[in-house]
């Protein structure tokens, strides 16, 4: 239980006179004897210096150094209470110790150094093992050689390990980097390629599906050259005044992305033959090092394997790709109050684009070009 | 019918005199000077039979004058000569160390090589028989700190006699140390390893190649002279109880061979070095710190060595036994550093 | 001259006593080392190298000085401990390589030493030369008549610390003597093939100081040049070099095949034994009886066979007492 008193400015000092503290001779938590002196107070005629009434400790200053005191005025508290408030205190010392002392124990844990031998580590680093999760088998609890094998063993028992192929590993740094580098996100929606679906085998016996919107995008890429660019950096990025087309080919291998250069230059029919040889090339791993690079919008179709809406992920430094889905028959309702039954075509487009370069409402008409430009495929070719 | 040609054994005395007598044969400027090196053929035999064959011209017997007969042939190689001289016992290399260290070592260098010192000085070296401290030191480490010289220690008799004739041709200046137990001398200690194979005639071994002794896979074990002969006998030990070691004979003290000796612990990742010499500032010392400086990241335990401690060798055989490295010391380190 | 009966017979006593201890020393080298010679095996290990022949060499001057005069002996050292004095126990169990050694069996036979008889010896060839000029630089410093005497083979004269020690010990008027034992081989080497002068005690000319030579290893020539010579460095009129023709009946070494030298020369030695010519003196000119040397004889075996048993008898030390004694 604690005691606290005031510490008064006494009328010793002199009657309605301002005191001046000039020096606290104590500091808070300092324990102070009855009489000793704590403070000197400064009048404008002489120094008071003004004593402890009792034994205690001294637990806060209420007028400081520099500040000025009336008589009667509280100067400082003091806590003349017994020994439950000296434990009081210790404990909270001891608190504060284990506390270090834990914080201190942790730290030493931590930096406690492995038990492990030069070659030991050497071997772990090239693993990739974290030697702080590996229990040493060696005398002293020393770590091994042979209590790493045995770490990368135990997980490994219910998988088969496959070594990656050189393609698979490009993939990976290349997704990865996309991700990890861009600002991209996809924007969805169906487009309606009715009047395509009825003209198409007229216009064109051999063409396919993606011949048809490979030239729709060259043609929108035309019409929106912020979707076909490459971001530089903070101060900058290029806009094409040419469209390389890349597209998405699966091969036995791996993904392949081969490139129609000048796509733009070239008719629907020059367009869809040099798309089919490149995808021929890609499939006998026979594409050149120039067809698989350099393209500034890619488009990648997912629609024969039944997949609607997907989010691809870029190929930077390019700002747009497109993703194909599957062709759908679709009821709508059209006519007055929407009351009629018709069928239409739809085709699901989704655009992931990196939004440091174009905003979502330019993406999102970019679509809009795309269906505007089948509904009149004549144009096309 | 065998077509395999048997090559004939000699003892380590007798492959350093053919070695003299060959170099002696093709080049008339060699010369050999020494302590009872004519009629007594060498206290340990390194110049048997030679003064017979070429007399007191060229088998000299010096009077007890290392100062003399040694400096004489730093003046006779500055003349073009190919002085061989014999330093009794290593442990007399006090007398004369100024003309070793200071002329035969630095005169080349200091002369930017135009006056060579085409000079071999043979020492005998080792205890292990009761000789005493004035009589029983190996001083390795001390001819190889100083620079100037190549240093020679070869165990076998292949060996002494390669090396001989390529440190006689060497025009650099070559110290060849032969332990005197290893000359297969009638009056030692038999042992094995003082017979071995030498091929007739010319051929070298060079003078900067350590040897594989015996290849093994878990630990590699350094030795010169004696201490590798220590070595592979612990080794067959370790053998039976499934250490496999493998043993390198140093053979080359200057210039040493660091790649065996790297490439070795790179293969085993713990390495002993036994040496004869004194420990500190030692061989011991120079490859354990080769291996801390070139294969920190190949070792799995820290080096462990074994030489000779900071004592002069006592002459009371217990006491002798005590100090010098032997088969038993090294089965026990390796134990120790297999489980280290 | 005429040489008081008591110092020939201390000779007498002490050049038997010597002799018999090699010759014991002789039996008990070899013991271990049969049938083929190994020099590390049996209980005296190492080199042995016995100095049956040289007696007078040692007995001659040491009949001269006493426990305050130090003298610093070869790696042939046995004689020269003997005469001067030591104490043969420890001496002997030095040799067995027992830890009761007076080096506690770190020394061996070539590093004997006794600190009562001023006693030293050591392997390095004339290394025992600037050690003894020391002992006679102390002395001199101090203010005593106490000498050193240095005893070297023929070839240790050829050897560079013998010109500076006895340059300096002349310079400074040191009371040194420089005892060369010219037994005509150094191993292998006859002196005619290694000293360039034929006798050393011409080398003191260069020095400009005595040289004595004694020939035919005399006890009596040995005796009186000695007197000359220690007279001389107790007066303060510096260092003296004496040469003794002596005779080495073993070879350098036990186990030296002495393949150098014609095996009559030995016999012929043998033939002019110092100690029995000594002996003859005395019986002829009456100076002692038959029993007289038959009672000495005595003693000096008993003498001699206590101190082999001493030392067969003490333990060796503990092996790692090998650690010890690097430094105080």
């Amino acid at each position: 239980m604690s005691n606290i008193i005031d510490v008064i400015l006494p009328k010793e000092v002199g009657e309605d006179v301002e005191s001046l503290v000039v020096m606290w001779y104590k500091e808070v938590g300092d324990d102070v004897e009855k009489d000793e002196i704590l403070v000197e107070v400064q009048t404008d005629k002489a120094i008071y210096e003004l004593p402890a009434p009792e034994d205690g400790v001294l637990t806060e200053i209420l007028v400081k150094r520099g500040e000025v005191a009336a008589v009667g005025q509280i100067m400082a508290k003091m806590n003349i209470g017994g020994e439950i408030e000296v434990n009081e205190s210790l404990k909270a010392t001891t608190v504060t110790e284990t506390k270090s002392e834990a914080k201190k124990e942790q730290k030493a844990t931590s930096n406690k150094s492995i038990k492990a031998s030069p070659f030991v580590k050497k071997i772990a680093k090239e693993k990739g093992i974290d030697l702080s999760t590996i229990t040493g088998s060696g005398p002293g609890g020393k770590i091994v050689e042979a209590d790493l094998e045995n770490a990368s063993n135990e997980e490994d028992a219910d998988f088969d390990l496959v070594q990656n192929s050189p393609i698979r590993k490009a993939t990976a740094k290349n997704m990865l980097a996309s991700l990890q580098n861009t600002a991209q996100l996809t924007l969805q929606r169906w487009i309606d390629v009715s009047e395509l679906n009825r003209k198409r085998k007229k216009l064109s016996a051999d063409a396919s599906w993606n011949d048809w919107v490979l030239r729709a995008v060259v043609v929108a890429l035309k019409e929106h050259p912020n979707m076909n660019a490459h971001w530089v950096d903070d101060e900058k990025r290029k806009l094409s005044k040419v469209v390389h087309l890349g597209f998405a080919v699966d091969t036995e291998k791996g993904l392949m992305v081969p490139i129609v250069k000048n796509a733009d230059k070239l008719s629907f029919i020059e367009l869809s033959k040099a798309a089919s040889e490149l995808q021929s090339k890609a499939k006998d791993m026979k594409l050149k090092s120039d067809e698989l690079s350099g393209g500034t919008f890619t488009v990648t179709n997912l629609g024969g394997l039944g997949i609607e809406y997907f989010t691809p992920v870029l190929n930077p430094p390019q700002v747009g790709i497109l993703g194909i889905g599957r062709l759908q028959k679709k009821i709508t309702f059209k006519g007055e109050n929407n009351l009629t039954m018709g069928q239409s075509t739809q085709l699901p487009l989704s655009i992931t684009f990196d939004h440091r370069a174009i905003d979502g409402a330019p993406a999102a008409r970019f679509l809009q070009t795309i269906e505007d430009v089948l509904q009149t495929p004549e144009d096309l070719i | 019918m065998s077509t395999k040609t048997k090559v004939r054994k000699l003892t380590g005395s007798k492959a350093m005199a053919e070695a003299i007598d060959i170099a002696m044969q093709e080049d008339k400027e060699v010369f050999v000077m020494g302590e009872d090196v004519a009629k007594y053929g060498g206290i340990f035999g390194s110049t048997t039979g030679l003064h017979e064959k070429y007399g007191d011209e060229r088998i000299m017997d010096t009077p007890i004058s290392e100062t003399g007969f040694i400096g004489a042939a730093v003046g006779a190689a500055g003349e073009g000569m190919r002085p061989i001289v014999e330093l009794m016992f290593v442990d007399f290399v006090g007398v004369v160390l100024d003309q070793i260290y200071n002329h035969i070592a630095k005169i080349p260098y200091m002369s930017g090589q135009a006056v060579k010192m085409p000079i071999t000085l043979i020492t005998a070296v080792g205890g292990g028989y009761s000789d005493a401290a004035q009589h029983s030191q190996c001083l390795y480490a001390t001819f190889g700190h100083l620079p100037g010289m190549k240093v020679v220690a070869p165990t076998t008799p292949h060996d002494l006699k390669g090396m001989l004739l390529a440190a006689i041709r060497d025009d650099n200046p070559v110290v060849f140390m032969f332990h005197k137990t290893l000359q297969g001398l009638g009056w030692m200690d038999q042992i094995d390893a003082s017979i071995g194979e030498v091929p007739d005639g010319d051929y070298i071994v060079p003078l900067d190649k350590a040897k594989v002794a015996r290849e093994g896979t878990d630990v590699t074990i350094v030795g010169v002279q004696m201490m590798t002969v220590e070595a592979l006998k612990a080794a067959k030990t370790l053998e039976k109880e499934g250490i496999s070691c493998e043993v390198i004979d140093l053979r080359s003290i200057k210039p040493i061979d660091k790649e065996t000796i790297l490439a070795s612990i790179g293969k085993t990742h713990r390495l002993l070095v036994v040496d004869e010499d004194y420990s500190a500032y030692g061989i011991t010392s120079e490859i354990a710190a080769l291996a801390a400086q070139e294969a920190l990241y190949d070792l799995e335990a820290p080096v462990k060595t074994l030489a000779v401690p900071d004592v002069p060798i006592p002459y009371s055989r217990v006491l002798e036994k005590f100090v010098i490295p032997d088969e038993n010391n090294i089965v026990s380190a390796v134990k120790k550093l297999m489980d280290s | 001259m005429k040489i008081d009966k008591k110092d020939l017979m201390w000779m007498y006593e002490k050049m038997k006593t010597s002799r018999y201890y090699e010759e014991c020393m002789e039996k008990a080298y070899l013991e271990g080392k049969q049938p083929v010679f190994n020099i590390g095996a049996g209980p005296v290990p190492g080199e042995m190298h016995l100095s049956n022949g040289q007696e007078p060499s040692a007995a001659g001057i040491c009949v001269h000085l006493t426990d305050n005069d130090t003298i610093a002996a070869s790696h042939r050292p046995h004689h020269n401990a003997i005469a001067k004095g030591v104490d043969l126990k420890p001496m002997t169990a030095e040799i067995f390589g027992k830890v009761t050694g007076s080096g506690k069996g770190k020394g061996g036979h070539m590093h004997l030493l006794d600190l009562k008889a001023k006693f030293s010896c050591g392997g390095i060839v004339a290394a025992g030369i600037p050690q003894a000029v020391g002992a006679a630089l102390a002395n001199k410093k101090r203010g005593t008549d106490w000498v050193a005497v240095a005893f070297i083979g023929e070839g240790a004269a050829n050897a560079g610390a013998f010109h500076e020690s006895l340059n300096l010990a002349a310079l400074w008027k040191l009371p040194v003597i420089v005892v060369v034992e010219d037994n005509a081989w150094g191993i292998s080497v006859a002196k005619s093939a290694s000293t360039s002068v034929a006798s050393n005690d011409l080398r003191g000319a260069a020095y400009g100081i005595p040289g004595h030579l004694v020939k035919d290893n005399d006890p009596f020539e040995m005796y009186r040049v000695s007197k000359l010579a220690v007279d001389r460095a107790r007066k303060g009129e510096g260092p003296t070099i004496i040469e003794i023709e002596t005779y080495r009946y073993l070879g350098h070494f036990q186990g030296d095949p002495e393949t150098y030298r014609d095996p009559e020369e030995t016999t012929g030695l043998r033939a002019k034994d110092p100690i029995e010519r000594l002996k003859e003196h005395l019986l002829d000119n009456k100076l002692a009886t038959t029993k007289d040397f038959e009672t000495l004889d005595k003693k000096i075996l008993k003498e001699v066979d206590e101190a082999y048993e001493f030392a067969i008898n003490s333990d060796l030390p503990k092996p790692e007492d090998a650690l010890d004694d690097v430094f105080c």
